[in-house]
């Protein structure tokens, strides 16, 4: 015997569900263009800022059997109008104060680091922050990719890096992810050749 | 092994759930004044993490993920932690009568305890793999645990103290959990460097 | 005509001032605690509190003659995290940055007390009109204590209001900001001076009126209390002897114990029925 009434709440909670459910799907589909296409601009924003002439970026993913080295997360490259690369946009991402710090790196392709800007991270306000200030990014801008950078007490070298003071593992975590494009843009290069 | 020991280390010391992250603030304030009560509720979050964590990531990667539902994680999360908490418990009460009687108590507390839903969501914003994701949720619910402990301690020298009539229960509470929280500022960029 | 408009008006402004949920209530701590970096993750999750209130107020007291006592608690969870990700799908489509600021604590709203809280003890009691106006009224109490300790923490740690720096609290100014604020602990430090501000001034203005009991538990049904926040018993009123508050705790643990041990049995025995 089948005891309907004891199963009314089971049946009622299971049409809530179903109800909530259905509702969320149709704002789902209904939202989906603008959301893919607010997504789109958003890592565009970036990009775009790096390299204010492309007209699209072609984003690469590792061709089969091919494993990127470890920090890379992200290739791109920029296009212009007629479809000529005009540069890659590389973002490497190394452990600093509070997680990862990625930074992404444009990179021309003759082998000059354009300019670098590091993304989203969880450095120390005011101190590990402050490696997203254009005084310490300028550091890297326009630098020959031949050669890795690194970090010194008193810089004199063009890929001699002022550390940020009291800021060091910051600092070092922002070179070193910028190490990896350059790293990862010369075996790139030697693939073509 | 070096990655799994920086996430379960970052997850107690660093990103620790209460103090840092203000996951859990709820239990933390509640049951913090005696060793006891700290004991079994921790142990139970840590339970409950880690199973919760168990269960989520393959639904999460193996149902939602391919069938494009991704976007209903948050109202399928909290379905699959509320019934699981229910079997636990009735699981606990018919097969093992002790653990039942030690935890038993603080079950139907952390239905929703956000540190619960938080952990689960965390492990698939940070792509965790499955391994990764369990250490996280483990090290979450010890974090949760020391931060307990640490701040049963501080509240019994805190009780004793003389405050102003109007800063007495919570809000000197919450003054003194800014300072445990500063105390483990310590703990920033350790990590890195011990398992360098 | 007159006192229907009398009690709708109470309903509303209950929950900015007497009943604030965040610094009266002490109901949803975390995101209090956690987003309120700056002013506009104040509003924003302020915002998003509020149109999960409305919502789920409206459809939990629509169907408060429908949603039977056994499910009422997974009910009101379902249909809250249905509208949680209902704004966390218009948030990222139309303000993307916002909800990468607030995070997690988006599909979090669905454990914050204070929605669970009203469902539970307004929304399911009391018809659509009054329920609505509740949600809203607690709504706005919390955006206002949201963007309040998003001010005080903007403004002491970073210099700045609403992204506009403040001239004579900047680095190397006439006060230095205090990073602090914006950190964790600054969280915490800030709440416990706001709800010590708020007992104070509370104990100037309602003599009278002073809430009995244990805060939190006044707030909700002992049951739905455990449930919600894992021991509430922290309130200004609440037992303060440990012993005394682990018997509370049991007692209210064993509360819902028993209210879910009838459900189990209820279910068995329709098991039984069905073999």
């Amino acid at each position: 015997m089948l005891n309907l009434k004891s199963l009314t709440p089971v049946i009622i909670l299971c049409i809530i569900c179903l109800v909530m459910t259905g509702l969320v799907s149709l704002t789902f589909e209904a939202t989906r263009e603008e959301r893919l296409r607010q997504e789109e601009l958003a890592a565009n924003e970036n990009r775009q800022a790096m390299y204010p002439d492309a007209a699209t970026f072609d984003v690469m993913a590792p061709v089969d059997g091919e494993t990127w080295p470890d920090g890379l997360t992200e290739w791109t490259q920029a296009l212009d109008a007629s479809g000529q690369t005009i540069g890659h946009i590389i973002v490497g991402a190394k452990r600093g104060y509070a997680g990862f710090v990625p930074v992404m790196v444009a990179i021309s392709p003759d082998g000059v680091v354009m300019s670098i800007r590091v993304l989203a991270n969880e450095e120390t306000p005011g101190l590990g922050k402050k490696v997203e200030q254009n005084s310490f990014a300028a550091q890297f801008s326009d630098q020959t990719a031949d050669q890795l950078f690194s970090i010194e007490k008193n810089p004199v070298d063009a890929h001699a890096v002022d550390a940020i003071s009291g800021a060091t593992i910051s600092s070092r975590a922002v070179t070193d992810a910028v190490n990896i494009a350059i790293q990862f843009f010369q075996t790139l290069e030697q693939e073509d050749r | 092994m070096k990655e799994v020991l920086i996430i379960l280390f970052s997850a107690i010391l660093v990103d620790n759930f209460v103090l840092s992250r203000f996951l859990g603030i709820c239990p933390f304030l509640g049951v913090s004044k005696n060793l006891k009560t700290a004991m079994g509720m921790s142990m139970s979050v840590i339970f409950v993490m880690v199973l919760a964590t168990v269960i989520t990531w393959p639904i999460y990667h193996l149902l939602l993920l391919p069938n494009d539902l991704a976007y209903l994680q948050t109202m399928i999360f909290i379905l699959v932690i509320a019934s699981l908490v229910q079997l636990i418990e009735i699981f606990l009460k018919k097969a093992v009568p002790p653990l039942y009687k030690a935890l038993g108590v603080f079950l139907p507390l952390i239905t929703t305890n956000c540190a619960i839903l938080g952990v689960t969501i965390l492990n698939i914003d940070e792509t965790y793999g499955f391994g990764s994701s369990i250490v996280n949720s483990l090290g979450a619910g010890l974090g949760f645990m020391l931060a307990l402990f640490l701040f049963a301690g501080v509240r019994r020298k805190v009780d004793q103290a003389n405050v102003p009539k109007f800063f007495k229960g919570l809000p000197i509470t919450l003054v003194s959990a800014a300072l445990v929280s500063i105390s483990f500022f310590g703990f920033k960029g350790l990590i890195e460097n011990i398992f360098k | 005509m007159a006192k229907t408009k009398v009690s709708l008006y109470k309903e509303f402004t209950k929950g900015i001032v007497k009943e604030n949920p965040v610094l009266r209530l002490l109901l949803g701590c975390c995101p209090t605690l956690a987003v309120t970096t700056s002013v506009k993750n104040g509003l924003g999750m302020g915002a998003a509190v509020i149109f999960v209130l409305i919502g789920s107020n409206l459809v939990v007291s629509l169907l408060r003659k429908v949603i039977p006592e056994k499910v009422r608690i997974p009910s009101f969870i379902i249909i809250i995290a249905g509208f949680v990700t209902l704004v966390q799908l218009l948030l990222q489509t139309y303000l993307p940055e916002l909800n990468d600021s607030l995070g997690i604590f988006i599909p979090l709203i669905t454990v914050n007390c204070i929605i669970l809280a009203r469902a539970e003890m307004f929304a399911s009691k009391n018809p659509v009109l009054p329920s609505l106006v509740d949600g809203l009224g607690m709504g706005i109490g919390s955006l206002a204590a949201l963007v309040l300790m998003g001010s005080i923490r903007e403004v002491i740690g970073n210099g700045t209001f609403m992204n506009m720096s403040i001239p004579f609290i900047q680095a190397g100014g006439s006060i230095e900001p205090m990073l602090i604020m914006i950190l964790p602990p600054g969280g915490f430090f800030a709440f416990g001076i706001l709800i010590a501000l708020a007992q104070k001034l509370s104990e100037k203005f309602e003599k009278k009126n002073k809430i009995e009991g244990d805060v939190c538990v006044g707030a909700i049904s002992e049951r739905t209390a455990c449930l919600l926040c894992g021991g509430c018993s922290f309130g200004r009123n609440g037992p303060q002897d440990p012993q005394q508050e682990a018997e509370a705790m049991k007692r209210m643990a064993m509360l819902s114990l028993q209210n879910e041990n009838q459900d189990e049995e209820s279910v068995e025995n329709n098991g039984g029925a069905q073999a």
